[in-house]
C-alpha cells in the first residue's frame, strides 16, 4: 500500500503549483482557474488526513470537529 | 516491493503534477483549462483509488463537468485567441515567484513532517460507501443540506443582478 504521507506529500506540491500560478499569470480568468486547482488539492489532502485518522470512511462517524 | 497499487500512485502522481504544471505554463488560457480538465480527472482517479466512490463521481460531475465547461466557454467569451504575449510589465517580481514557492513548498513540507506524519502508517483501503453518504446526507444533515441550496440560490440571483446591471 502506498503511505498516506505520499498523498498528503503530493497535495503540497499540487497547492504550491497552484499558488505558483495564482502570481505568475497576468489573466485574472487563469488566476481564478489557478486558484481551483489550488483548493481541490487541500480536499485531497483533508480527505486522507481524515482517512489517517480514522482508519475508515465513514460520514456517519464525521460529526466531531475535533481528533 | 512495488505493488500494483504503488505503480497506479506513481503514475496517477506524475500526471497530476505534470497537468498542473501544464495549467501554470501553457500561454494559451484554452490549453491551461483543458490541462485543468485532465488533472481533475486525475485526483478523481486518487478518490477512486482510496475507495472514495461518491467523492470521485462528485469530482468528475462538478469540476471535470460543470467547472471546466464554465471555464472554456467564459475563456472564449471573454478572451477570444488572446495569448499572454509582450513585455511583462512586472517581470522583476515575477522573477521572484519561483524560489518564493520553492520556499513555501519546504516550509509545507516541515509543518507536515512535524504533525501529520508523526506515526504514519499505510493507508487502508476500505468501503466508502456512496449509500452511508445519502442516508446522512437526508437524515441528519438534512437541515444543512437544504441551507446549501438556499445559499447557491442567493448566489445565482446575485450573479444575475450583477451581469444586468453591467449591461444596463
Amino acid at each position: 500500500m502506498v503511505p498516506t504521507s505520499y498523498y498528503v506529500g503530493l497535495s503540497a506540491v499540487l497547492f504550491v503549483i497552484g499558488v505558483l500560478g495564482v502570481i505568475v499569470r497576468r489573466d485574472p480568468l487563469i488566476i481564478v482557474l489557478c486558484v481551483a486547482a489550488a483548493e481541490v488539492a487541500v480536499g485531497l489532502a483533508i480527505i486522507v488526513a481524515i482517512f489517517r485518522l480514522r482508519r475508515r470512511l465513514s460520514v456517519d462517524e464525521l460529526s466531531l470537529m475535533r481528533g | 516491493m512495488t505493488t500494483a497499487g504503488q505503480i497506479a500512485f506513481w503514475i496517477l502522481a506524475v500526471m497530476a503534477v505534470a497537468s498542473a504544471a501544464g495549467v501554470v505554463l501553457r500561454r494559451n488560457p484554452i490549453h491551461s483549462a483543458l490541462f485543468l480538465v485532465v488533472h481533475l480527472a486525475t485526483l478523481a482517479a486518487f478518490f477512486l483509488k482510496m475507495r472514495a466512490e461518491f467523492l470521485a463521481t462528485a469530482q468528475v460531475i462538478v469540476y471535470a463537468g460543470a467547472i471546466a465547461v464554465l471555464f472554456v466557454f467564459a475563456i472564449m467569451v471573454l478572451i477570444p485567441g488572446r495569448e499572454e504575449t509582450g513585455p511583462d510589465p512586472l517581470r522583476a517580481q515575477r522573477l521572484f515567484a519561483v524560489p518564493v514557492a520553492g520556499l513555501l513548498l519546504v516550509l509545507l513540507a516541515v509543518m507536515l513532517r512535524s504533525t501529520l506524519f508523526a506515526g504514519a502508517g499505510p493507508a487502508q483501503a476500505v468501503p466508502g460507501g456512496v449509500a452511508n453518504i445519502g442516508r446522512a446526507l437526508f437524515t441528519d444533515y438534512l437541515f444543512p443540506f437544504e441551507v446549501t441550496s438556499v445559499l447557491l440560490l442567493v448566489a445565482i440571483v446575485g450573479v444575475m443582478a450583477l451581469a444586468k446591471r453591467r449591461l444596463a
